[in-house]
């Protein structure tokens, strides 16, 4: 158990305060490295808001199975393992070629909704 | 605002105390052939990783270019990187542009003596305008009618397609390729495998690219980073074409996807031709330019390798700020722009 407010929240109260009393405070020339800033605070923020859950579903999608270890290292391997496949033409076979366009659309989507879920919105 | 001095010059000039705005006031003296030359000013402009401009103000008597002149120098940044191309290089570029009538700012004098300022270095005119991206797309008062600007666009690049090889000053290009679409895939498959982080989504899009292809047709001059947020406007429309450092022989129908694609659209979707107007304004005057009719399908095809390329470009830059080349906010912040342009070539490629 960790203190709070957690990294999470501590993150949107600085954002806040960055972006209610500081950019507006800053010379011109200066605001767009305090946006850079802000959107930074935001995609952590968001990040560790979402934890592990995308990155099981992927590795399920993957049909990675279930087991100990760093989650991050074992996706990674799955992943080198799926651009290789990729690479030898998986795509081309019609019976692969719908889940792997399902699987490839809902890891960009969820990587979307941490790095900039404005850009899914607008796109759908 | 860093001192002029302080460019860590290693030049016999620059290093004998010699201020950096008076040892250029003399080279430009001297290859202008004027009498003398004073310094009003000399404006540090913009720090990247691998180019510094100055903004050079002189005063000049005799000679040809007598009277207040207004000028850029470019030259290396100090701990520059092996770049895309040399300063030598980008001013051939911007010389066969000129003298082609495409609208750049005219390149002068080109130094490759080291011992003037430590670097390369060359001279071109100062041209009025802003290029900001962001802020084009936003005010309609910049840059005049936007039909206008983007049948003005489309006339540009039509001369700068009209540049075909070979061409004596362009042979540090090399030879111009036969088939670029497929030869721009294997490209950046290469890059692909020199990055740390697999990227599926990518592999995909490059499947599909490759699949796809259009037949090779003609090889020409393509800027290649010819884009909104590339050229500058004033109140009245363009003033400048800039930054010609990955321009090389290509399909020219890869600039034109790389103009129209979603990802340089600065947010405005609907205004396909560069986030500044209609995509019909754009190929309207491109094809009266180019006396020939641009094929829409093709350009498809480039625009969906226009979100493959750029993702390429943004995970080699978060991966310089990750493995601690250079540590910058932007260049990892850029990391984050990938799943975005992944979402795109995956909406654009589900059809096998």
């Amino acid at each position: 158990m960790s203190i709070q407010p957690t990294g999470a929240d501590l993150l949107d109260a600085a954002r806040a305060l960055l972006r209610d009393e500081l950019i507006a405070a800053l010379p011109p020339e200066r605001r767009h490295a305090a946006l850079m800033i802000a959107n930074a605070m935001a995609i952590a923020e968001r990040e560790l808001r979402r934890g592990d859950g995308a990155l099981r579903d992927a590795l399920a999608r993957l049909g990675s199975p279930p087991g100990e270890g760093d989650l991050r290292a074992r996706l990674v391997a799955a992943n080198r393992a799926l651009c290789a496949q990729l690479r030898a033409g998986a795509a081309a076979d019609s019976s692969r070629r719908p889940a792997l366009h399902a699987h490839l659309l809902a890891t960009v989507r969820d990587e979307l909704a941490v790095s900039n879920p404005k850009a899914l919105a607008d796109r759908g | 605002m860093r001192h002029p001095a302080d460019i860590g010059g290693r030049g016999a000039g620059a290093s004998q105390g010699g201020d950096l705005g008076e040892v250029l006031a003399a080279f430009v003296r001297d290859r202008g052939q004027a009498r003398q030359a004073s310094v009003v000013s000399l404006e540090l402009l913009s720090g990247g990783a691998i180019q510094q401009n100055w903004r050079l103000r002189l005063q000049l008597e005799g000679g040809p270019h007598a009277g207040a002149q207004d000028y850029v120098v470019r030259t290396d940044a100090p701990s520059a990187v092996a770049a895309s191309r040399t300063r030598a290089q980008e001013h051939a570029l911007l010389r066969v542009a000129f003298d082609a009538g495409v609208t750049v700012p005219q390149p002068l004098w080109l130094c490759e003596d080291r011992a003037v300022i430590g670097r390369p270095f060359f001279v071109m005119r100062w041209v009025e305008g802003t290029a900001a991206g962001h802020l084009l797309v936003k005010d309609a008062r910049l840059g005049g009618p936007r039909p206008q600007l983007a049948e003005r666009l489309g006339r540009e690049l039509a001369r700068i397609h009209a540049i075909r090889p070979p061409q004596a000053d362009l042979a540090f290009l090399g030879e111009p390729g036969v088939a670029p679409a497929l030869e721009g895939v294997a490209r950046l498959r290469a890059h692909l495998d020199r990055l740390a982080t697999p990227r599926p989504a990518l592999e995909w899009g490059l499947h599909w690219l490759e699949q796809h292809a259009p037949a090779p047709r003609e090889v020409v001059l393509c800027h290649r980073d010819f884009r909104t947020g590339n050229y500058m406007v004033d109140a009245e429309g363009l003033t400048a074409i800039l930054d010609w450092e990955f321009a090389d022989w290509s399909d020219p129908l890869e600039d034109i996807g790389w103009f129209c694609a979603r990802c340089w659209r600065f947010g405005a979707q609907a205004a396909e031709a560069g986030g500044i107007g209609a995509r019909a304004d754009f190929y309207r005057g491109y094809e009266s330019a180019a006396g020939r009719r641009i094929d829409t399908a093709a350009v498809r095809w480039w625009e969906v390798m226009a979100h493959a390329r750029w993702a390429v470009i943004a995970l080699q830059q978060a991966e310089r700020h990750v493995r601690g080349e250079e540590r910058s906010l932007l260049l990892a912040l850029t990391g984050h722009i990938v799943p975005e342009l992944e979402h795109e070539i995956l909406m654009q490629t589900e059809a096998a």
